[in-house]
């Protein structure tokens, strides 16, 4: 609750881990910020954990965490020393070109390889070279949307903390999103649900909804047709098909017959059961 | 417990079916009743190693709110029903007591691994003696009497830290009755417990087809027994207490926890029960809150009737089909009030079947989609330094399936603090960010001494992709560093019109007289040492008074029959409303909810069965909608299509928010929302949030964290055959309607929420709608409206020049078009249609426009409508027909369709 203290201990330890480093961030050195996190008690590292680049060296704040430390331009590797049994992690970080936030570096007892699939959202297609980041070990999906991250901090004996890891993953044209693990390792490996990534490029909003749909081919046919659809004989609703090429209905869960008529072309009927209001058909036609 | 860790349990087993949360089946299928036993013992040995691990994170999130004792054990007591081919085992009459004998008596093993100590075996037989009458006045004599065997369980349990309670089987294969006990090393946990598991005994062979019935019934008659004085005499109360705060009673808190997500048929979802557990303990949802807050629920009936649930469990059992009739329940519940009391069968002032629709744990209808709740626990001991309104605000965030499970889900929050005039604080850097991990996060904020020690209400919005849950604490209230003691009534006022030279003040009356007049300070009020015996349970009236120079006006009053301990009370001023429309037309609608509906169950709002409802929502991060029953049941400042055959009155009551800024959370793509107020709010009127971030404008926001337009519905023509509109238009808007659902897309990648701000903040009010000109960037040189009229509906589209316009699509300046489901739509056609098309400043330029949903045969107008600027020249020309005009203001084109679609393009020259 005293959060004044807390707050001069991260005072002190910046100013601590600024004399480690030998002085302030020069041109050609920049300061990288960051909190190393235990997986066996969902929080700061404790003993405190020594970061060390080059020759330079600063410890984290024993109450949050936290440590700053001054790299030189160019730096790709933080070496985290725990000082306890947990041993010595190395965490991978993009070139530093500007101070930089590494984010959290989580340490354990044990180490682990955590794979997943990077999907998109919409079609479950893979999305390829996805920035993936977990633990604070990166990595990027490879052509199948697949990631392999090794030597994750983990815990058998304190799972939670491990489940308590937040991961994101990236990628150009999609929306972020975070995700974590919800099983434990087999053989030393965890594999993560599948990542949903939502494309960030859709500018049109979406269509109404519809249960059941189709494309009109060819599509030099396709305005004006007229779709109609039949539940027992009866015609019960009728979409006229404009420039998009496609047909939509909106209907309770039952048996339906679609017909198909553009002037003097038709296409055949075509037959379609929804078990539920919340299946969705595609029911395609081809005018002759 | 270290070859505990070594695999991963399961409480599946073969043959196993769940059926209540606490009740385990067990399918013995053609075996002996020996084998029956086997299979029982081994059920009951894994459903004791999985409550460990099931509870073990919720003790976890229990100690993190300083609520949990860790040397008092959760206490679920189950039912295991043993059956063959799907049918229960008949319970049987045992040595020469009848089927219908009212007495239970329990039968103890003196030797064998079935017994227990003397000393525990008398303890146990003491507890029952001492506590059956109360029993029996309470939770009604038993339904089926005889002799119930009580069996030494301990050696199958694995955890001691999270033994589940007692078993108790109708038929333990062998023909017998049989309760399975652990040992406790706590007497109270044990005296707790054996009651519970005994009045499940008391059930006789049909449960309640519902946790909230089964479980809140049982729980709530359990507190009422412990807290007798004659009925457990041998145990300390205080620890009683414990044990009833760490798995039956919330009843301080029960106000603020009372929010949608509890609802449900079951408290554990099937899939969290069946599933593998991680011997780490699965944080299984939302359970432990359910238990305790369905206990709360009934608890609120005995306060105010203590016979209420045995005249409740008597009626059932006469109409045991009943079990799963949600509204035959209810009818019991009311007619059980009618005969308690017939001058006033109410309970908190309103009849049964109204007081249990705003009980949100009562829902018993499953209902799809994500579900957000949160928990804010006031932290009131080891207080120091600033702390003034310290409190921990746990989130559990899940998706419901149509089918009933539950899938935890991770998120990120940005949580939002609010002070009493709607100014957003930061608590600390650390509160900034919420990270979510299998359904569960918290923030422990302090909100600090801001004005020498007043009070103040904080309203807490906690958003998730597109949820958002809010709730109102008293900061400064209840405990701070240097005030002592907790606060016994507290809580805030919300929706009070703000009234110069006049103040507010909540009054406590009980037993017919004043016992507390609490002052309001900027919507926060607590009290300490007002109230006699201050922390007795009893029925309260409260009132929100607003004080005048020379008068008195009540603004509220509510009846709330108060647990033991303190009190929180969230009081709301005009609270309640109705989205009222009067009728819902036939066919699609896009609609929104200015009101929070206090029923889930969608079908029944409109009138339908479940297979003929047809309902949808947009799910973005699917690129979909969410048909029913998959989609989310209706939510305050959400949108939907509805699709109805027939006109249907609708008129939904709910939580309203009116006079109050109310929130509404976007995830990254189109969102249907609309306003959660209920009254016209225009742009200029919500600011928007975008994580940590300060509060802007919508103005400010449109082109980098929201789409540049967003759209209302207009509905088509009739269908030719259903003869009711079937689809319809996207079409841009400029304010947002109470009622009316609105397409609005979210650029912000990690979410934004959207503050809808009342006209009159505190006063209720209703404005009309007033349309704005569409956003005009400085830097548009010339613009022009091409609108299109046929069959009295009009669509339009923009064209327009600007400084900063490129040939790509420009955020700040393009916007795409609606598409068109078979609606009327005009659309500029460029790197994809847009309604809002924006070019660099060019001598010469030609726009191509297409216009879908034309009827063959019917006549259109094309209207030119230059806003900025001027062009030396236009021609317009109709693309079918090759028929071309010069264009200036107001030139209209006639145009018969000759297809449903049809091309124009206008050429712009000499633009200044």
């Amino acid at each position: 609750m005293n959060r004044i203290l807390l707050g001069l201990f991260a005072i002190l330890g910046l100013l601590l881990a600024g004399c480690g480093g030998g002085g302030g961030p020069t041109a050609s050195t920049f300061t990288v910020s960051g909190r190393v996190l235990s997986v066996v008690s969902d929080g700061p590292v404790n003993p405190s954990a020594r970061i060390q680049v080059g020759a330079t060296t600063a410890t984290t704040n024993a109450a949050d965490g936290s440590f700053s430390i001054v790299v030189p331009s160019g730096t790709t590797s933080l070496t985290v020393d725990t000082l306890s049994s947990f041993g010595v992690f190395v965490f991978t970080i993009p070139p530093v070109t500007a101070d930089t936030d590494a984010g959290d570096l989580w340490v354990g007892p044990e180490k682990v390889t955590v794979t997943g699939t990077v999907r998109n959202s919409t079609d479950s297609t893979p999305v390829a070279n996805a920035a993936v980041s977990f633990g604070g070990v990166l990595g990027k999906t490879n052509a199948n949307g697949v990631f392999t991250l090794a030597n994750v901090a983990y815990s058998t004996d304190s799972i939670q903390g491990f489940f308590s890891v937040v991961g994101s993953a990236r990628a150009t044209g999609f929306f972020a999103s975070n995700f974590s693990a919800t099983q434990p390792a087999v053989s030393s490996v965890v594999t993560v649900d599948d990542i949903l990534l939502t494309p960030s490029t859709d500018t049109t909003p979406p269509p109404g909804p519809y249960n059941i749909w189709g494309r009109i081919n060819p599509s030099s046919l396709a305005a004006g047709t007229l779709v109609t659809l039949s539940q027992s004989g009866n015609a019960i609703r009728q979409f006229t098909v404009g420039s998009d090429g496609k047909y939509f209905f909106w209907v309770p869960a039952g048996t339906y017959t679609i017909s198909f008529a553009n002037g003097a072309h038709t296409a055949p009927n075509q037959n379609v059961t929804l078990a539920q209001q919340n299946q969705v058909v595609e029911k395609d036609a081809t005018l002759n | 417990m270290t070859a505990l860790r070594t695999f991963l349990v399961s409480i599946s087993l073969i043959g196993i079916a769940v059926a209540q949360t606490n009740t385990i089946k067990i399918e013995l299928g053609s075996s002996r009743s020996a084998d029956g036993k086997a299979l029982a013992d081994a059920a009951s040995r894994k459903l004791a190693t999985n409550l460990s691990a099931l509870t073990k994170t919720a003790r976890q999130q229990l100690a993190r709110g300083g609520r949990y004792h860790p040397d008092i054990p959760l206490s679920l007591p189950s039912r295991v029903i043993l059956t063959q081919n799907g049918v229960p085992l008949s319970t049987p009459k045992i040595r020469g007591f009848s089927r219908d004998a009212s007495d239970i008596t329990l039968q103890f093993d003196s030797t064998g691994a079935g017994a227990f100590s003397q000393t525990y075996r008398d303890f146990l037989q003491a507890i029952f003696d001492n506590a059956k009458t109360t029993m029996n006045t309470v939770f009604g004599p038993p339904a089926l009497g005889g002799v119930v065997h009580v069996l030494n369980y301990d050696a199958q349990i694995g955890d001691r830290d999270a033994v589940g309670g007692g078993l108790y089987l109708p038929n333990n294969g062998s023909g017998v009755r049989e309760i399975r006990f652990p040992v406790y090393s706590s007497q109270e946990a044990a005296g707790v417990n054996f009651i519970h598991t005994i009045l499940l005994a008391y059930q006789g062979t049909t449960p309640y087809g519902f946790d909230a019935y089964e479980e809140g019934i049982v729980r709530a008659a359990t507190m009422k027994i412990v807290r007798t004085a004659p009925a457990v005499p041998t145990l300390d109360q205080d620890l009683v207490e414990r044990v009833l705060e760490n798995s039956y009673d919330v009843a301080p808190q029960y106000d603020w926890f009372n929010q949608r997500a509890l609802g449900g048929p079951k408290f554990i979802a099937s899939n969290l029960v069946n599933q593998p557990l991680p011997v780490g303990g699965s944080l299984g949802g939302l359970y432990l809150l359910r238990f305790q807050m369905s206990g709360t629920a009934w608890e609120k009936l005995l306060i105010e009737y203590p016979t209420f649930i045995s005249q409740f469990n008597a009626a059932f059992y006469a109409q045991p089909a009943l079990a799963n009739d949600a509204a035959g329940l209810m009818g019991i519940g009311q007619q059980v009030l009618t005969n308690l009391r017939p001058g006033d069968p109410t309970v908190e002032g309103l009849g049964f079947i109204e007081w249990a629709k705003r009980q949100c744990i009562l829902e018993t209808h499953n209902t799809a989609g994500l579900k957000l709740l949160v928990q804010p626990i006031p932290i009131t001991s080891n207080l120091s330094g600033t702390d003034f309104g310290v409190f921990l605000f746990q989130t559990a965030f899940f998706q419901t399936k149509a089918n009933g499970d539950e899938l935890l889900l991770n998120g990120t929050s940005y949580p939002i603090f609010w002070d009493s005039d709607f100014n957003r604080l930061s608590p600390s850097t650390q509160d900034e960010k919420m990270d979510i991990a299998g359904a569960y996060g918290s923030v422990a904020p302090n909100f600090t001494n801001q004005n020498g020690g007043v009070p103040y209400r904080v309203a807490v919005d906690i958003p998730v992709l597109d949820q958002v849950q809010r709730v109102y604490v008293p900061a400064g209230s209840i405990s701070t560093a240097t005030s002592g003691t907790e606060s016994y009534i507290y809580g805030t006022v919300i929706g009070a019109p703000n009234v110069p030279s006049t103040s507010l003040i909540v009054r406590i009356i009980a037993n017919g007289g004043t016992f507390a007049d609490i002052p309001v300070n900027t919507g926060a009020f607590g009290v300490k040492t007002t109230l006699i015996d201050p922390l007795a349970n009893r029925p309260l009236t409260v009132q929100v008074i607003q004080v005048g120079p020379s008068n008195q006006q009540i603004l509220l009053t509510r009846q709330v029959n108060k647990g033991v301990g303190p009190i929180a009370l969230d009081l709301r001023v005009n609270g309640e409303d109705a989205f009222n429309p009067g009728t819902l037309p036939a066919g699609v609608s896009l609609i929104g909810f200015p009101v929070d509906p206090f029923s889930s169950y969608v079908p029944g709002m409109l009138g339908l069965s479940d297979a003929a409802t047809l309902v949808a929502r947009y799910n973005s991060s699917r690129a979909a909608y969410d048909l029913y029953p998959d989609s989310e049941p209706f939510k305050v400042g959400l949108g939907y299509f509805v699709r109805v055959p027939a006109a249907t009155p609708f008129n939904v009551p709910g939580r309203s928010t009116t006079g109050v800024p109310t929130s509404v959370t976007l995830r990254p793509g189109w969102n249907l929302i609309t306003t959660p107020l209920n009254e016209t709010v225009q742009t200029t009127s919500i600011l928007t949030l975008r994580s940590f971030n300060l509060p802007v404008t919508f103005a400010e926001s449109l082109g980098t964290d929201l789409g540049l337009d967003f759209f209302a519905f207009i509905r088509s023509a009739n269908d030719p055959f259903s003869g009711v509109p079937e689809n319809g238009t996207f079409t841009p808007a400029t304010a947002f309607a109470p009622g009316q659902g609105y397409l609005v897309r979210c650029l912000a990648p990690e979410g934004l929420t959207l503050l809808f701000q009342p006209a009159t903040p505190g006063i209720r009010g209703k404005k009309a709608a007033v349309v704005l000109p569409p956003t005009t960037p400085a830097t548009t040189h010339w613009r022009l409206k091409f609108q299109v009229q046929g069959e009295s509906r009009t669509t339009e589209a923009y064209v327009m020049q600007s400084t900063v316009a490129t040939r790509g699509f420009d955020r700040k300046l393009d916007s795409g078009s609606p598409p068109t489901i078979g609606g009327f739509q005009v659309s500029s056609i460029a790197s994809e249609n847009l309604y809002r098309d924006a070019r660099p400043v060019s001598g010469n330029e030609t726009y191509t426009l297409k216009v879908d949903g034309l009827r063959i045969g019917k006549t259109y107008s094309v209207i030119l409508n230059p806003e900025i600027g001027n062009a030396t020249r236009m021609t317009l020309t109709n693309v079918t027909d090759r028929k071309s005009i010069p264009g200036k203001a107001g030139t209209r084109m006639t145009f018969v369709a000759k297809a449903t679609t049809q091309m124009f393009t206008l050429n712009v020259q000499g633009v200044r």
